[in-house]
């Protein structure tokens, strides 16, 4: 990250600049650590799902052999997590997980944007906006 | 099998795949839905789905630990996720119309074709001859990274950009339509097209492997396709292997990378045809 940082900006000795690439530097790191975190938070929730499966309330412990899949939304799976059945816990953990690569993205915008990078803050803008639009078109059907 | 059984086995069949996914940059989807198919007996929709999950785990865990190291390219990796993330979701709709079978061998033939391609080339650590590309200087794609392996700093050009992004929305497309990562199909694509080092490849596929498998995850959560109890264990399991691979591969010099990985693009090859037609391999 750092070599893509140091390239963007030709080395004009301008005031604000060296401020200004700290921060984003510093962005990065954040991000990182967002990433790590958001892995192992979704990591533990599934965890604590299966945990709570296989110890506690095995009666949903069936392996799905055939059978065509049943349409899920995340308002059941909420409701559902209130009342602690399990494979809800697993659900939200795995939902947490689909999130994180959106997470990373939607920070690059604003990286990019701090770094005054235009071209790729529409670049990632667009990826990000992709990302969206696929979590509603499953509501949608296919 | 008892489902206790089903997810300790699962478990640690996935760890494996996250070892090799992190090492080769593939994201262990490759190795997750033949285990759960073939070795379980799993309807391969919910493999697909479960795989889908694995491949983000892989990349999360993964991803973090290159951006450190600067060997990612972003800028390569965020305008490539254009072209991924839009073949994605026509592939995750796509897999409800075309007959899977015929995918198994299309993907088959591309990852032969992308295996003698880089055996050819496996001795090579760093590329030479890049030819110039004016799109990749205005798009501040060259860069350079540090080697431990070989302990250089390593600076490269890119070319190629815009055959890359056409080869990464097939890409993309595939990751939608059979669940798996497609680093198999970026990796070649970057080391060949765009001229990029191999670890730069792996490094950035591992990211991107991650945002393009999220575009279709989103559709086929949606749609039931993934089930806790069989995608609990995979996630776990890959996240793991992942985090063991990632310790590997800065160790690893390039050549022996690119060695290990054509071994798997022919087993992988061999088996996605004889899926394909109709024939059950061991």
């Amino acid at each position: 990250m750092g070599n893509a940082l140091s390239q963007s900006k030709n080395v004009d000795a301008h005031e604000g600049g060296d401020t200004k690439l700290a921060r984003v530097a510093q962005l990065e790191t954040i991000v990182s650590l967002v990433l790590r975190f958001g892995v192992i938070l979704s990591l533990g929730v599934i965890a604590i799902g299966a945990i709570l499966l296989f110890l506690v309330d095995p009666t949903h412990a069936v392996v799905p052999m055939s059978g065509s899949p049943t349409p899920q939304n995340p308002a059941d799976i909420l409701a559902a997590v209130g009342q602690l059945q399990p494979t809800a816990v697993i659900d939200v953990g795995l939902m947490l997980l689909i999130a994180t690569p959106v997470i990373r993205v939607a920070v690059s915008v604003i990286a990019f944007l701090m770094e005054e990078d235009f071209v790729y803050t529409l670049v990632t803008l667009f990826v990000l906006g992709v990302l969206l639009l696929s979590f509603f078109l499953g509501r949608v059907g296919g | 099998m008892t489902a206790l059984a089903f997810f300790v086995v699962t478990l640690i069949g996935s760890v494996g795949a996250g070892v090799l996914g992190a090492l080769l940059g593939l994201g262990g989807g490759i190795i997750v839905i033949p285990l759960l198919t073939l070795g379980l007996g799993i309807n391969i929709h919910y493999a697909i789905g479960a795989s889908i999950v694995s491949v983000i785990a892989t990349s999360s865990g993964a991803a973090a630990t290159y951006v450190r190291d600067r060997i990612t390219n972003l800028r390569v990796g965020m305008f490539l996720e254009m072209g991924t993330t839009v073949g994605a979701i026509s592939g995750a709709y796509l897999a409800n119309v075309i007959p899977t079978r015929a995918l198994y061998i299309i993907f088959g033939v591309v990852l032969a074709y992308s295996g003698v391609i880089m055996f050819r080339k496996r001795k090579t650590e760093v590329p030479v001859d890049v030819p110039d590309s004016q799109m990749a200087t205005k798009l501040r794609m060259h860069s350079s990274y540090y080697d431990q392996a070989i302990d250089k700093h390593v600076a490269y050009k890119v070319a190629g950009v815009f055959p890359a992004l056409g080869l990464m929305y097939i890409a993309g497309v595939v990751s939608g339509l059979l669940g798996i990562g497609s680093g198999a199909l970026k990796v070649p694509a970057m080391d060949i097209a765009m001229h990029l080092p191999i670890k730069v490849s792996s490094a950035t596929s591992n990211f991107m492997i991650g945002v393009t498998a999220a575009a279709s995850a989103g559709i086929y959560f949606e749609r039931g396709d993934i089930q806790a109890i069989i995608a609990a264990p995979v996630a776990i399991g890959v996240l793991v292997g992942a985090m063991l691979g990632t310790r590997l591969l800065v160790r690893l010099r390039g050549s022996v990378i690119r060695q290990i990985f054509v071994l798997v693009l022919v087993f992988i090859c061999i088996e996605m045809i004889g899926r394909g037609l109709g024939i059950a391999l061991p």
